[in-house]
């Protein structure tokens, strides 16, 4: 059974936006043995090397929580009110922003990552993508086991809502994604990019309520939470969780509206120019 | 059954010099694609280049297509793009099946992973299921020949055993085309030769191989057909041996072209420009020139293979000189002098009482047996009388040696040679040819000498015929057979024709008559013959002695120091061959040269007819 492929230029530009959805989709589903292979690559062997190995994947979080909780204490952070206990609250907050910066870390290392192999074999770069995530989702798997021992002992019962967690991560992956691809795809051309993104990232910290409360701060900080996407993608699930009460539901579902447009129009940026860019990896 | 299984149609691709600009260029296409602006890439901007340029080609199923050229021909991207690696800028490419291409083996390898994880995980970057792997796990591991090493990390094997694993990996994909740069050139002898055979498996299982090396003698082996790429463009497409000639030459000109510019460098430098001098006496005399003359007579910077080398240099001389010695020498590249000559060698030719004027010294070599390569003349003028040296140069006018089309550059010198396989024959002590012999049968041993064959034949009964013109080995015949009536011994030579000739005997024939007896031929040009120690003999035409006898003749054997080729040639033209059961003949190309040819058409022509009954190797 012989199958047929044609080369021209700019061929991947020429299929519509909604078969290129398809098709990267259908490339992910075939790939699906090789995303396991390269997921088990670099999650197994990113530890090999250590005596605490895979102990790290908790002892992370737990640092983290460990930090918090003596700030806290200290009374260095003055948050307000936030209806439950603040290291909870900051807690499950910073894993969940952590979980955003870390796909759209990954995301955008997309290309990157296979550096040594693009130009030597020809492979779905859908796989890579995909792959990053994966890792990410386990990584944050882990602190969520973690962020629940916490919720415990602070007396915080979690929502049935944690059940949905691997849905509502879905739109942060989304928005984190389609930076992540725009960004992996300029990077290969040029360094200055990733270092840009990484400092206006970091500043978006600042203007999504995750280790504070929007309710009484000034307007101009108001305001940016109220208009950014992702303040609902995060607090969402979030407040969902330790609440069981999610505030402005109809932002959520635009905000979810909003990444899933995104993340499809840098999916189509990615799919026409990724062969483009791979023979200017030096 | 031909079909097409990658068809490349006016392909072209082409990148920047500057990585500034490329970056320029990167950034402002990707934002031109995000705002999607559709923009062309068949014209070069500034900085850019055609890495290939139009090539167009097709690969046939079973067809193993090499692809060689002189370093940044394209080679390499080319295998990118058609693996999908990297698209296109100009043309298409139709691909008919899946490709495996084995452009870098190990693509993917973790260190810290083992041997069997890694297989795991490049098989599948290559396309293997994991079903797939399961099942050749074990013909991947035999092959790379890694049992032991198979639960160790990669990063403790060694380079060796990375490429073996990685080759052997990638080997095992089958896909319906493959591609391979240069991977070949890796590992100990043995596990190239398992890599070879593997291709090879390929090729016979009419799978498409495109094969990209430097290693010419592997090209020529497993390719059917031969791209050459220069700059981009395709300079040849054909015949692999055809093709493997036209790039030495090609290889050898930019060659050519490096050593000419530095000369040409050297002659500002230099003032004497071409000469490179060792030693000098300027006032005698002064060099001026020096070179080949092409057939024209023109100074010329090559010659062919088969041109007669006319070597010249123009010099002036100062003074009156009594007489002149000449020292050429033609140098190889390594400065080894394959050719040297002096004049004055034996009185070869002397030039004597010299005026002073301008020289031009001709050595002409009607064969000068160079193989296609690059060569430096140099040269040493001498006083003839006192041996005082005026001049001696080194130079850098080298000249090219152009292959004629069929003629590879192997070795230091042109020869012609023949070649020639044989069985070992059957010993001539082994009875079994005779075996079949019976009383009533005729037997005909011609060149009996003193009767060897002649004994064996006899031995079963048979009614012989011994030819023996040389009179010495004729007496010691005589004795050996005087009771046997079933001999009948000839004192007569045989050949295609009754005429009387003379007998020339072995060199050492007077030392020891009989022994040398056996040497002795007919024919003047055999080498051990003394052409001045001669008997005249009789000679008979073996055909009409054949005919006459007027029956079937068991045997015939003809051991008659080079006259076998005329006597056969009758016999077989006039069918007097078909009424001998089995012919016997030792056939003497190797002691004479002269005769190779036409034994050589006489094994066509006995095959050509199918006369299965001749054996031309016995001994």
């Amino acid at each position: 059974m012989s199958n047929k492929v044609i080369y021209e230029p700019n061929q991947y530009a020429k299929i519509g936006f909604f078969k290129t959805m398809l098709t990267v989709f259908k490339n992910a589903v075939a790939s699906k043995e090789l995303i396991l292979q390269l997921y088990k690559r670099d999650f197994l062997m990113q530890y090999k090397k250590s005596f605490l190995g895979l102990g790290w994947m908790i002892f992370g979080p737990i640092m983290g929580i460990v930090s918090w909780v003596l700030m806290d204490s200290a009374g260095v952070l003055s948050p307000g009110d936030v209806g439950v206990p603040y290291p909870v609250y900051v807690l499950f907050g910073t894993s969940i922003w952590g979980l955003f910066m870390s796909f759209f870390a990954s995301s955008s290392q997309t290309l990157q990552i296979a550096a040594g192999f693009i130009q030597q074999v020809n492979f779905h770069h859908e796989a890579l993508l995909f792959k990053q995530g994966l890792q990410n989702l386990t990584n944050f798997g882990i602190s969520l086991i973690i962020n629940v021992i916490v919720m415990l002992s602070f007396g915080v019962v979690p929502s049935w809502y944690i059940a949905l967690m691997p849905l509502l991560i879905i739109p942060i992956f989304f928005l984190a994604a389609s930076a992540g691809l725009i960004i992996s795809i300029l990077s290969t051309l040029t360094s200055d990019v990733s270092r840009i993104a990484s400092f206006f990232l970091s500043l978006l910290m600042f203007i999504t309520p995750v280790i504070y409360d929007s309710t009484d701060k000034v307007l101009w900080l108001r305001q940016c939470n109220l208009y950014n996407p992702l303040t609902y993608l995060i607090t969402g699930p979030r407040d969902l969780v330790l609440t069981g009460m999610m505030s402005n539901p109809e932002y959520y579902l635009l905000s979810i509206f909003m990444a899933t447009g995104f993340f499809m129009i840098a999916l189509r940026f990615f799919y026409i120019s990724e062969k483009k860019v791979i023979e200017k990896m030096i | 059954m031909s079909e097409v299984l990658i068809k490349v149609d006016h392909l072209s691709k082409k990148f920047c010099r500057s990585l500034k600009r490329s970056m320029y260029y990167g950034v402002t296409d990707t934002l031109k694609t995000m705002a999607g602006v559709n923009y062309s890439t068949d014209t070069l901007r500034p900085s850019e280049f055609w890495s290939l340029n139009d090539i167009s080609f097709e690969l046939q199923r079973g067809e193993t297509l090499g692809i060689i050229g002189i370093n940044g021909s394209g080679k390499s991207t080319l295998l990118r793009l058609l693996s999908g690696i990297f698209p296109p800028d100009r043309g298409k490419i139709e691909i008919n099946g899946n490709i495996g291409a084995l452009i870098a083996v190990g693509a993917g390898f973790h260190p810290h992973m083992t041997g069997k994880q890694n297989i795991y995980l490049n098989g599948t970057l290559l396309g293997m299921t994991r079903k797939e792997i399961d099942q050749k796990f074990d013909l991947i591991v035999d092959f790379a020949e890694l049992h032991e090493s198979l639960d160790t990390p990669v990063a403790t094997y060694s380079s060796g055993m990375k490429v073996r694993l990685g080759f052997s990996i990638a080997i095992h994909c089958k896909p319906d085309i493959m591609l391979i740069d240069e991977v070949l050139s890796v590992g100990d002898m043995g596990f190239r030769n398992k890599s070879l055979r593997k291709i090879y498996e390929y090729k016979k299982k009419s799978n498409g191989v495109i094969f990209i090396s430097h290693d010419l003698e592997q090209i020529k082996t497993l390719c059917d057909r031969l791209i050459i790429l220069d700059k981009g463009k395709i300079l040849f497409d054909g015949n692999t041996y055809e093709g493997i000639v036209k790039y030495e030459d090609r290889v050898r000109e930019e060659r050519l072209k490096k050593i000419k510019g530095a000369e040409i460098t050297n002659q500002i430098i230099n003032t004497l420009g071409k000469f490179q001098l060792k030693e000098s006496h300027g006032e005698v005399l002064e060099f001026i020139d020096i070179g080949i003359l092409n057939m024209d007579s023109v100074p010329s910077d090559f010659i062919g293979v088969n041109d007669h080398l006319n070597y010249y240099c123009d010099f002036k001389l100062k003074k009156e000189l009594k007489d002149i010695s000449f020292s050429v020498g033609i140098l190889d590249e390594v400065y080894k002098p394959l050719i040297w000559v002096m004049n004055n060698d034996g009185n070869k030719e002397v030039f004597k009482d010299l005026k002073p004027d301008n020289y031009r010294l001709i050595v002409q070599f009607p064969e000068h047996n160079l193989v296609p390569g690059i060569y430096y003349p140099n040269i040493a003028i001498r006083n003839g009388e006192t041996g005082e040296t005026y001049e001696r140069a080194w130079t850098k006018a080298s000249f090219h040696v152009r292959a004629n089309g069929d003629q590879v550059s192997r070795g230091l010198i042109k020869v012609n040679e023949n070649w020639m396989l044989n069985p070992n024959s059957i010993d001539a002590n082994n009875d079994l040819v005779f075996d079949f012999l019976k009383p009533g049968d005729i037997a005909i041993d011609c060149g009996a000498n003193v009767g060897e064959v002649t004994a064996k034949m006899a031995e079963k009964g048979a009614t012989v015929y011994a030819f023996e013109p040389n009179p010495y080995a004729f007496k010691v015949l005589s004795e050996r057979f005087k009771n046997n009536e079933n001999v009948i011994l000839i004192n007569k030579g045989v050949w295609d024709k009754k005429h009387m000739m003379p007998l020339y005997l072995h060199k050492n024939s007077e030392a020891n008559p009989e022994k040398y007896s056996v040497s002795s031929s007919i024919l003047k040009h055999k080498r051990n013959v003394d052409i001045d120690n001669f008997i005249d003999i009789e000679l008979i035409d073996l055909h009409e002695f054949i005919m006459d006898l007027n029956t079937d003749i068991a045997i015939l054997k003809l051991d008659v120091e080079g006259a076998e080729i005329e006597i056969l040639n009758k016999l077989i033209d006039q069918n007097s061959i078909s009424k001998i059961k089995q012919v016997l003949v030792e056939t003497h190309e190797k002691q004479m040269p002269e005769l190779f040819q036409p034994t050589k058409n006489l094994r066509v022509k006995i095959k050509e007819k199918g006369l299965t009954h001749i054996n031309l190797n016995w001994v």
